[in-house]
């Protein structure tokens, strides 16, 4: 595989993996919030919008199509949590706003409708892209240090005690809500300039199972099983070109297998603590 | 002792000279191809795939490329265009030249990417609107547009039967039919046609209602510009309402499903296309389709099928008027005289009569407006 | 009038075919309480079945035969290896080990029938067309169609009557209602489980049959739709309901005919959407169904 191809798969890996962990957000609260397709196409379109049509620069496009999937992703959540709705009833309702959103943008011709939007400008590169995702990375673990992080855990354990604390608990959820949606569109705009060409079928259900997927499969537990999920799900098929045909049928084989015998996915707390007590040498106590 | 070492000497060098010269030539000329192999676009990937494949073989049976063995590479793009960068950057990387992508949408990513490393980028179909246009001078397609064949197939129809009230049937969510149809719409106001546009989603499970509503509107003419199973479906309604309306369905509608329709609900019925081999009396045509057949559980391909079986052959053409190589140093020149040649293209004879190549990268080739009588199609002419 | 009169009759042939795919869907949701989306595949692998049945036998009621039967049993394999091992977990488990069976389905289908191209039943009987005169107003509507009305009624019936009258049905209510005590009530869960995916395959097998002999063409995928939007009809009528995923398949395949006949129809999918949004804001449980809500 020649240079410039490797670097352009790690590029589009590097982007799925934004998205994912912005997916993720919500997943660790047991929010069922699946409307990532959606963010990420706002992000994309708007983004693309700004840079082709009206000269904007690329920074702003990107902050413009992040703040939008954010607004987006407020929205949906914003409705949901006002209902209650939990698990399953959740999914549908943020997958029915993504899906409408696809074919809203099928209609559209101002941004191309089903033909898609094309001449976008390029201004996505590796190092830009490995920034930020060293930069999301780095936030999630120290996330997990700040007292908001603390709350997430803390919502995600026992969302019904929260309150009793004297915390403000919708506020809270919202506000990674918006977060994981902001950036499920930042996500977006780095994609749609990298590929140049986005049209509506690119945001649909096949974008949700290609992040869910390895996510599922690398563990929700901790942000570091997203991570794994996807290194190991989008580089390995690159190594068995063989496969070719059967590519689809063995990852999902795989993963059915592995999610029967292992559900909680490859990585969990457990395993993190199990690593770090190897690197340290000393027990480290697995803690929650 | 001397005069036999001289000798051995000069046998040595020649043998060495003469293999050196036989290495060079025995290089494989390499390229490559990216086909949605997997995915919700893999049952369009069977019919580029087998006609690369059928001309790839007779090519190397018959000696290959100026003694070359013809060597491609089918990349899944796994119908994904997030993939596509990464894949074409690879195939120009390793081919001489690269094949496609031949599904419009890819082709659409992946054709900035091919002329901004200087790579000839030949796509066998794609037929989106500018897409060559925006990407000189290394980017190609073999096929034409769909901006010229449509209005050129719909004003055809036009004035041969001076329809007065026409219906446009399209499917917003399919990219093709959302290109072809608003151009036959434009095509028949302009003829003075008064015309209406309904929209069908490939998805429905039932074309009574919107045949319903056709058939209120009372048209004369109806253009189905849909995908395949959506033109099935209306057209079997219209036929089972008894509507009177002339139909013609367009290119991308048109596949080997709609031929599976029957006869009867096919009479009278107009379509157009680039191409189409069922209806050609060409040797050469019949026993592609033949070889076609056997290979694809007896379904005649379509001119999907022939764009690539023949884009193999006019790479053949080119690369031999070039005399490339292969030799790794010449390959910038090479690519160069070879793009320069594809662009001035005059008159070549392909599969479907000749063709040449305009400067805006696409072909130039005259459609083909067919009606079915009797099950199989007929050339309709301009009065 | 005519026109509406047979838009009318359009609508409840659409509607039949959603009640019929919403009726088994809704049993496994309102039994299992997990997110399924396999039924789409296993439909579709009815409608393969029913197809290679019809070429070999060419009788419609044999292909109906197999398709169900074929169905019931793939579903008794999803529910034991997708489904079983994960329903105590998040939801997502159980969301992407049953889109990951269906995936499986689908590409062996694409991978063993035409490459995955679209395929047409063979020609029967099912594409006649009947006219009848009612006061004086015209309507067709073809033999498939009104197999489809028939059948699923005829089905529809059926399972309400295994539902309410007999012992398997009275097992399937407890453990709907609550596992655990079902269990303490010597019902094996487990079982119960299987045989209400196994019911509601049959029923989607049936319909993938009845599918196939009225649209133009099948292909792996044509499932993976019809999943979204029942899914909008078993919310509306209430998980677990039946007279509810009846009442709501009608519904849409009335407002889809409607909205096809007289409005802008490239929208249409979004109907389904937004009626999902809307149900599931204002009124989650659906008209008959059971709180998706929880409360303190």
């Amino acid at each position: 595989m020649g240079a410039g191809s490797l670097e352009a798969l790690i590029i589009i890996q590097l982007i799925y993996l934004i998205a994912a962990l912005g997916h993720y957000l919500p997943l660790s609260m047991n929010q069922l919030d699946v409307g990532i397709a959606g963010y990420f196409a706002i992000g994309a379109y708007i983004s693309a919008f700004l840079t082709r049509d009206h000269e904007v620069a690329f920074a702003l496009a990107l902050i413009a199509g992040s703040v939008a999937a954010g607004a987006g992703a407020l929205i949906v959540d914003g409705l949901a949590t006002r209902v209650r709705l939990t698990g399953f009833a959740y999914a549908i309702f943020s997958l029915s706003f993504a899906e409408s959103l696809r074919i809203v943008l099928n209609n559209v011709e101002a941004v191309g409708s089903s033909g898609g939007l094309v001449g976008i400008p390029a201004h996505t590169t590796l190092t830009l892209v490995a920034a930020i995702a060293v930069a999301v990375l780095i936030g999630f673990w120290w996330l997990d240090r700040t007292r908001l992080g603390h709350l997430r855990t803390a919502i995600a354990d026992d969302e019904f005690v929260v309150p009793i604390f004297g915390v403000p608990l919708t506020a809270t959820k919202l506000m990674i809500f918006a977060l994981g949606g902001a950036l499920g569109g930042l996500a977006g705009g780095l994609y749609s300039h990298y590929v140049l060409f986005i049209r509506p079928d690119d945001f649909g259900f096949a974008l949700l199972i290609s992040l869910q997927l390895p996510m599922v499969f690398g563990g929700l537990d901790r942000f570091y099983g997203a991570v794994a999920g996807l290194l190991l799900l989008g580089f390995i098929p690159e190594f068995v070109r063989e496969l070719a045909q059967y590519r689809l049928i063995v990852m999902a084989a795989a993963t059915l297998l592995v999610l029967i015998l292992r559900p909680s996915g490859l990585i969990t707390h457990r395993t993190i603590a199990w690593v770090k007590s190897r690197l340290r040498g000393a027990q480290a106590e697995p803690t929650r | 002792m001397g005069r036999m070492n001289v000798r051995a000497i000069a046998i040595a060098a020649t043998v060495l000279a003469l293999s050196q010269g036989a290495r060079a030539q025995a290089q494989d000329l390499q390229l490559a191809t990216l086909l949605p192999i997997t995915g919700p676009y893999a049952s369009y990937a069977v019919e580029f795939r087998l006609g690369f494949e059928i001309a790839r073989d007779e090519i190397n049976a018959k000696g290959g490329v100026a003694g070359r063995q013809l060597k491609l590479d089918i990349i899944d793009t796994q119908s994904n265009n997030g993939q596509v960068v990464s894949l074409v950057r690879k195939a120009c990387g390793e081919a001489f030249a690269v094949l496609g992508p031949s599904m419009s949408n890819e082709a659409q990513v992946a054709f900035p990417v091919a002329n901004g490393m200087k790579c000839p980028s030949i796509s066998s179909s794609a037929a989106a609107s500018g897409l060559t246009d925006r990407n000189r001078p290394w980017t190609f397609t073999y096929a034409s547009p769909a901006q010229i064949i449509t209005p050129q197939a719909v004003e055809l129809l036009a004035d041969k039967l001076k329809p007065k009230r026409a219906v446009v049937v399209i499917d917003r969510g399919d990219a093709a039919a959302n290109d072809q149809g608003p151009l036959a719409e434009k095509s028949l106001k302009a003829k003075g046609v008064e015309t209406e546009t309904l929209t069908v989603s490939g998805s429905d499970l039932d074309f009574g209602p919107v045949v319903t509503r056709i058939n209120g509107l009372n048209p004369d003419f109806v253009v189905l510009s849909t995908t395949d199973k959506g033109a099935v479906g209306v057209l079997k309604e219209l036929k089972r309402t008894q509507s009177k309306a002339a139909i013609l369905i367009t290119q991308s509608a048109f596949t080997p499903l709609v031929t599976a329709a029957g006869p009867e609900n096919l009479e009278g019925v107009y379509r157009y296309t680039e191409f189409d081999p069922t209806a050609s009396d060409d040797a050469r045509v019949k026993a592609f389709i033949e070889t076609f057949k056997s290979r694809n559980n007896g379904r005649a391909p379509t001119q999907l099928a022939t764009q690539t079986y023949d884009l193999l052959f006019l790479v053949k053409y080119l690369v031999e008027q070039v005399k490339a190589t292969g030799a790794a140093d010449k390959l910038a020149d090479e690519r160069d005289a070879f793009t320069k040649k594809l662009q001035s293209l005059k008159d070549w004879q392909s599969i479907s009569g000749p063709m040449s190549i305009v400067p805006g990268g696409y072909a130039n080739k005259p459609v083909t407006v067919l009606v079915f009588h009797g099950g199989k199609p007929e050339r309709v002419s301009a009065n | 009038m005519s026109v509406f009169l047979q838009q009318v009759v359009n609508g409840l042939v659409i509607g039949a075919s959603y009640a019929l795919v919403a009726v088994g869907f809704t049993l496994i949701f309102g039994v299992l309480r997990v997110v399924y989306l396999a039924h789409g595949a296993v439909l579709v692998a009815g409608a393969y079945l029913g197809l290679f049945a019809l070429s070999w036998l060419g009788s419609i009621t044999a292909a109906l035969a197999v398709g169900t039967i074929g169905a019931a049993l793939l579903g008794l394999v999803v529910e034991f290896v997708a489904l079983r091992p994960v329903r105590q977990q998040n939801h997502l488990i159980a969301l992407v080990t049953t889109v990951s069976f269906a995936t499986i389905i689908q590409e062996t289908l694409r991978l063993t029938v035409q490459s995955g191209q679209p395929i047409s039943y063979p020609d029967n009987i099912g594409a006649r067309l009947l006219q009848a005169e009612i006061a004086g107003i015209k309507l067709h509507v073809t033999v498939g169609q009104l197999a489809v009305m028939v059948v699923a009624l005829v089905l529809v019936v059926a399972l309400t009557f295994i539902i309410q009258r007999t012992w398997l049905g009275r097992s399937i209510r407890a453990v709907a209602d609550s596992p655990l005590v079902a269990s303490m009530l010597g019902i094996r869960v487990n079982a119960i489980s299987g045989q209400t995916v196994a019911l509601a395959s049959a029923l989607a097998g049936a319909a993938g049959v009845l599918l196939g002999l009225t649209i133009p063409a099948i292909d792996p995928y044509v499932g993976e739709h019809l999943q979204f939007k029942v899914l909008a009809v078993v919310l509306f009528g209430g998980l677990g309901s039946i007279p509810g995923a009846v009442l709501g398949g009608v519904l849409l395949g009335f407002v889809e005919a409607m909205a096809a006949g007289y409005l802008a129809t490239s929208y249409r999918d979004l109907f389904a959407f937004m009626t999902m949004v809307v149900i599931l804001f204002f009124r989650p449980s659906g008209l008959f169904g059971r709180r998706l809500v929880e409360r303190v």
